[in-house]
């Protein structure tokens, strides 16, 4: 007798009474018949498993924990030189210079100065006209000092 | 001086320290890892973690004073190695441990490194729904079958406590199996 093979067998048709496998575990658990290992590992996995594994994760970690401790050590270093530059920074820019520094500065070291610059450095008081020398008085220092005018133009 | 004092002299001696380690190794990788391996259930989360215990055990060796047996100590390794990398696996893929736990048992119906049936998957779910400590000592009591002195010592539990964490925990999986029967 031929069997055609392309048959679906209806698994479904197979039942169990209700709860049976629950009525399984039960009693399963009492008498300890759930003790056995179910769970398996891939071919020689225990024999594959040696030291070198074992050394070469310890050796990464080691790896790992030092760029960690170098990026904390070197953000911790940023830090205090961010916080050192604009401590200075802020000291510097502060109104402590006198004036005879700033004299002293510009005599000494050769600093050519703009007008903008200069309009900077003075303050209004500098700019009193008060203070200027009066016409009459450099007419007479001319004639004192009995220099031509229109010699020094020319000049 | 007895075999485990010889090694854990050896562990400490730079110069025996690597082979005093493959010593090591070779005799507890095994029950470590099916020790693990009960409590993750996945193959690849198993060895993960044996091998991450294996480096605590290493590093942590020059500090271990013997105040417990050497094999108590690393099972304590292992054992918190194992819980601690559950949370991490939960908060990072799931919303929960119990949905997480729940999800791998459920995952045991696929994975090529399970043989068990549905019977075996059943008592899988069961288990991953009971609280931690109930079931580690269900697993190490009942699927282990380790003394309740050794899961004292591994655990820091009174025998007292195992003994009624053990009893709620087959309670509980009992009465789960007569809520489903009664469906």
């Amino acid at each position: 007798m031929k069997f055609n093979k392309n048959i679906l067998i209806d698994k479904k048709r197979f039942k169990v009474p209700k709860g049976y496998f629950n009525t399984l575990i039960n009693n399963s658990i009492e008498k300890n018949q759930l003790k056995s290992n179910r769970f398996k590992v891939p071919e020689k996995y225990f024999e594959n498993l040696d030291k070198q594994e074992i050394f070469n994760r310890i050796y990464i970690d080691k790896i790992k924990s030092l760029k960690i401790n170098f990026f904390r050590v070197a953000s911790i270093a940023a830090m205090f030189t961010f916080v050192f530059y604009f401590s200075n920074y802020f000291e510097n820019n502060s109104e402590n210079i006198s004036s005879d520094d700033i004299i002293n500065y510009v005599n000494n070291d050769i600093i050519i100065m703009g007008n903008s610059e200069y309009i900077e450095i003075l303050n209004s008081n500098d700019l009193n006209y008060n203070n200027l020398i009066s016409e009459t008085d450099i007419e007479n220092y001319f004639i004192e000092s009995s220099l031509d005018l229109k010699n020094l133009i020319f000049e | 001086m007895n075999k485990e004092s010889q090694l854990i002299a050896n562990l400490k001696d730079k110069a025996t320290q690597d082979k005093a380690f493959e010593i090591l190794l070779n005799q507890y990788r095994e029950p470590l890892y099916w020790h693990i391996r009960k409590i993750v259930l996945n193959h690849d989360d198993a060895d993960d973690v044996l091998q991450n215990t294996f480096v605590k055990i290493f590093r942590g060796v020059k500090s271990f004073k013997g105040d417990s047996k050497l094999y108590t100590w690393m099972y304590r390794i292992a054992t918190n190695e194992s819980l601690n990398f559950l949370k991490v696996k939960a908060k990072k893929y799931f919303n929960s441990s119990e949905k997480m736990m729940k999800t791998l048992a459920n995952n045991l119906k696929e994975d090529p490194y399970f043989d068990g049936d549905e019977l075996q998957i059943k008592l899988q779910v069961l288990i991953s729904n009971l609280p931690d400590k109930q079931k580690l000592v269900f697993q190490m009591k009942y699927e282990q079958n380790m003394k309740y002195k050794e899961i004292s010592e591994i655990l820091g539990t009174s025998i007292g406590a195992l003994k009624a964490s053990y009893h709620i925990a087959v309670t509980k999986i009992k009465d789960e199996i007569k809520k489903i029967q009664t469906f």
